[in-house]
């Protein structure tokens, strides 16, 4: 109650966090201190959207946590356990797995949209007849729905007669891409790849277009290779940006699931399996205290990525 | 020197030819070819188009009630969230009041929350509000996303542009909600496009809470009913296929209008805070 008060009459920015500090700064002076009539229509503004944040966001949040700790499932509310649902992670196959494909998956799907969105980024950016055609070409796989996408990679990858295996058959005995445990993984990864490296290479090519020209005309009469080039100033000057955007395709390829549920269903076993996709098995199971586990397991590697997202961004 | 220039630039057009097109291509060929060849006589080479597995997909496996529940949800999802969202927005970013702060921050944890933490509860909470199995359900969950998403991208525009104008039509004795609609709104448009068409397209095409919330027939969305039919016993890639085609194109369209806009706000909705 008394912050609420306070805040009403201390000018905002006295008290306000970094990054709302700039708004305030430039409306210093200009606008009356708050009245009680203004605070209350910006309240009543803010309200449906806040409203739909605590119900149905952050109750949800809560009870996820709370699930975790108990055995309820579809029709009965359980009881609390402790870390029983935790402790049973250790032998869980489908846990260890989720577990390893945050690296094997996600890892290398995230530095093979790094590798791959650079490298369009730069074919973009240079003179190239209908280039606005060719830009709009590329967002293709991300503009898409995703599982449109996914389900026309994974009709690709079938065995033996799906169009990856039909434009192998000269070469090799058809490949099982799905079926085997290790081409599975690797199927997903280039699903992932295909549909997520647009959104990379689409943010890249904003940040290399920022790079003033002069600097390649310096190096060049410096007699700098197109290889130093790209080293000595475009790298440096598309670092922030990649940073970040590497933050956010983490969070969103780790939460991903049509690309796993479409592709292979996390199988086969549970080689390919992840933790949305585990999350999503227990419910069909109908196991909600399980499956509320498999999500909150996860939480500490979000923030993690949250954290890093907060420091980049107070840093550009 | 000149010559070298243009080698690479062509091969750097194959090279983005060969990464995309395949796919493409591979999904509209098998959408129209005939059932029977696409196992017998499997090839990259359209053989006897047709367009029965549009037909097909539409008429006799109904998918053209699931386009139908997929445009409905995602517009007034998408038409919701544009609300709440201008409004907390303008909010936010003009209004000072009581925890201001505190809902700004709250706007930018829930835009970053995985979905798969909300399901679970929300199942149950759509269940007892005995919205279990119906669209309304599908969109209060959508919200979910689509409320931080379009209040973030929009105030992250609103707290760029300068309040002067808006001093200028109070001081003239427009009220708060006037300047709202008949200034910021206006030349707001492109950030206004930006956070619809990502709502409409989040909205459009989500297949894991579409999932878990509708499952009768006749409330499937696009995703999940193709979803269903290819979790069939007989693995129908030709209707499939054009059952993708057809939901591919409503958002190639909103994408193709608004991308001018959207690939920097997506962008931007991430960079700003």
């Amino acid at each position: 109650m008394q912050a609420k008060s306070e805040q009403a009459v201390v000018p905002a920015e006295a008290n306000a966090p970094a990054g709302t500090t700039g708004t305030s700064r430039r409306n210093k002076g200009k606008r009356p201190a708050a009245t009680g009539k203004e605070a209350r229509l910006g309240l009543l503004l803010v309200l449906p959207a806040v409203a739909v944040i605590v119900i149905l966001i952050g109750y949800p949040t809560i009870s996820s946590i709370w699930y975790s700790f108990t055995d309820r499932m579809v029709g009965s509310p359980g009881r609390f356990i402790g870390l029983d649902n935790y402790t049973r992670l250790a032998t869980d196959s489908g846990f260890l797995s989720a577990a390893a494909n945050l690296v094997l998956i996600v890892g290398v799907s995230l530095l093979l949209k790094l590798v791959l969105g650079t490298v369009v980024a730069v074919i973009l950016n240079r003179p190239m007849p209908g280039r606005n055609l060719w830009r709009l070409l590329v967002m293709l796989p991300w503009a898409m729905p995703g599982f449109v996408a996914f389900m026309g990679l994974r009709l690709m990858f079938e065995s033996p007669y799906g169009a990856v295996n039909v434009a192998l058959e000269t070469f090799t005995s058809p490949v099982p891409f799905l079926s085997d445990p290790d081409w599975a993984r690797v199927s997903v990864v280039l699903a992932t790849v295909w549909r997520g490296f647009p959104f990379w290479a689409i943010s890249i090519l904003a940040a290399l277009q920022t790079i003033p020209k002069e600097l390649y005309e310096a190096a060049r009469m410096d007699g700098a290779s197109a290889w130093q080039q790209f080293v000595n100033i475009t790298v440096p000057q598309i670092r922030s940006t990649v940073a970040v955007v590497a933050v956010i395709s983490a969070i969103w390829t780790a939460n991903g699931f049509e690309n796993i549920w479409l592709m292979t269903q996390g199988g086969p076993s549970t080689t390919t399996m992840t933790f949305p996709v585990l999350s999503f098995l227990s419910l069909q199971s109908r196991q909600l205290g399980q499956a509320a586990a498999y999500a909150v397991v996860i939480l500490p590697v979000m923030a993690l990525f949250i954290m890093l997202l907060s420091r980049r961004k107070k840093d550009t | 020197m000149k010559n070298q220039g243009r080698l690479a630039t062509v091969l750097g057009m194959v090279f983005l030819a060969i990464l995309v097109v395949p796919p493409v291509y591979y999904m509209i060929i098998v959408s129209l070819k005939p059932r029977s060849s696409i196992y017998r006589t499997p090839s990259w080479l359209p053989e006897r188009s047709s367009l029965d597995n549009y037909v097909k997909v539409l008429f006799n496996d109904k998918f053209l009630v699931n386009i139908g529940n997929s445009l409905i949800v995602a517009l007034v999802t998408t038409l919701l969230a544009m609300i709440l969202g201008v409004l907390a927005a303008y909010a936010i970013a003009r209004f000072k009041f009581p925890g201001r702060n505190v809902a700004s921050q709250l706007i930018l944890m829930s835009y970053l929350t995985p979905m798969v933490l909300l399901f679970i509860p929300l199942s149950v909470v759509v269940g007892n509000l005995g919205l279990a199995d119906t669209l309304s359900g599908l969109i209060l969950v959508y919200l979910t996303f689509a409320v931080p998403l379009c209040t973030w991208l929009i105030l992250g525009h609103f707290r760029e542009f300068p309040p002067d104008l808006e001093e200028a039509a109070s001081i003239d004795g427009a009220s708060r909600m006037r300047t709202l609609i008949s200034i910021l709104l206006p030349v707001s448009a492109p950030a206004l496009a930006t956070a619809a068409s990502l709502a409409f397209m989040m909205a459009w095409g989500e297949l894991f809470l579409a999932l878990t919330f509708v499952k009768g027939q006749s409330v499937m969305t696009a995703p999940v009913a193709l979803q269903h039919m290819s979790t069939g016993d007989v693995q129908q890639y030709g209707p499939i296929m054009a059952g993708a085609v057809l939901s591919a194109i409503p958002v190639l369209i909103v994408y193709y209008i608004s991308q001018r806009w959207v690939v920097q706000g997506a962008a931007e909705g991430a960079f700003k805070g």
